[in-house]
């Protein structure tokens, strides 16, 4: 196993657009770190592109944003990228976190049960909101930011070498601690308004599988 | 008393909510098939419709209002 990261990245609707630019600063994290990185983005990220890397590479850290059923998830036009019934042994200790829908429920089971990975994930649908004059600036983006930056701090954690377990219960906390910061500032309506959306966030990521499992030295 | 509300008022109590919430801002939930996720108005017609979108936006507050109950700010 290698310290390689491998990140699947749609983008060709509003939901993968965001999650498309809420994925670079993980990416540029993680080049600082020296880990390799396999950035299958838009039309590459594809069932055939991420298994052709997946066997190559045997990437520790696996990054998925999509769209996403209890089952599957997808990647460019909601192509199955992933599916439950195609994992048979592929992972080989890797950790998966899964930016999507549900994923958890079905796929993440099989993942975690499956060669001794770990996945990080949603056993619900991921929800968020967004202002909608930032729809081509997601990054400015000071509502959706509050859903993003706890939910990469598990990659964040993990790319610093924490172990899958400490990545999750610190992306948790960041949700948590989100609430909290809105709950006793001057917060806007917007924000306030977000705090049943995350608390959601935060009740539904789970973390499956080996818990010790971590980026190598 | 009851202790959980009916579905009735649960959607009323819902919709009283969302309706209060931002023109400006945008909900995207599930593997829905509205690339550009849902408006207020458009959370608010789901709700009335019964659709999977409103049974879901039903849920999610549901879990904070009752978590509410529980102080899940004390307890988490």
């Amino acid at each position: 196993m290698n310290r390689t990261l491998l990140v699947t990245r749609p983008q060709h609707d509003m939901v993968t657009t965001y999650f498309y630019h809420w994925s670079q600063p993980l990416i540029e994290e993680a080049k600082k770190k020296k880990l390799v990185v396999c950035d299958l983005k838009g039309k590459k990220a594809v069932m055939g592109e991420f298994w052709g890397r997946v066997k190559k590479l045997a990437p520790m850290l696996i990054f998925l944003n999509g769209h996403g059923s209890e089952s599957i998830i997808g990647g460019h036009n909601n192509e199955t990228l992933v599916d439950a019934s195609t994992v048979n042994g592929n992972f080989k200790g890797s950790v998966i976190y899964a930016r999507a829908c549900s994923a958890a429920q079905e796929l993440g089971e099989k993942i975690a049960t499956d060669s001794a990975s770990t996945f990080i994930g949603y056993d619900e649908p991921f929800v968020f909101l967004q202002q909608k004059e930032f729809n081509t600036k997601p990054l400015r983006d000071n509502i959706a930011a509050l859903f993003m930056k706890p939910s990469n701090s598990a990659v964040l954690a993990l790319i610093k070498g924490h172990c899958a377990k400490d990545a999750n219960t610190r992306s948790r906390n960041e949700f948590m601690s989100t609430i909290y910061k809105i709950l006793t500032s001057e917060a806007t309506s917007e924000e306030t308004e977000s705090i049943p959306y995350l608390y959601w966030d935060y009740k539904h990521q789970v973390c499956l599988g080996k818990p010790e499992n971590r980026l190598a030295r | 008393m009851s202790k959980q509300a009916t579905p009735t008022v649960a959607k009323q109590l819902v919709k009283e909510r969302i309706k209060a919430m931002s023109p400006n801002l945008t909900l995207h939930i599930g593997n829905s098939k509205k690339q550009e996720g849902y408006t207020r108005d458009e959370l608010i017609k789901e709700i009335e419709k019964d659709s999977l979108v409103g049974k879901k936006i039903i849920a999610v507050e549901l879990e904070f209002l009752q978590s509410l109950k529980t102080g899940f700010l004390d307890h988490e």
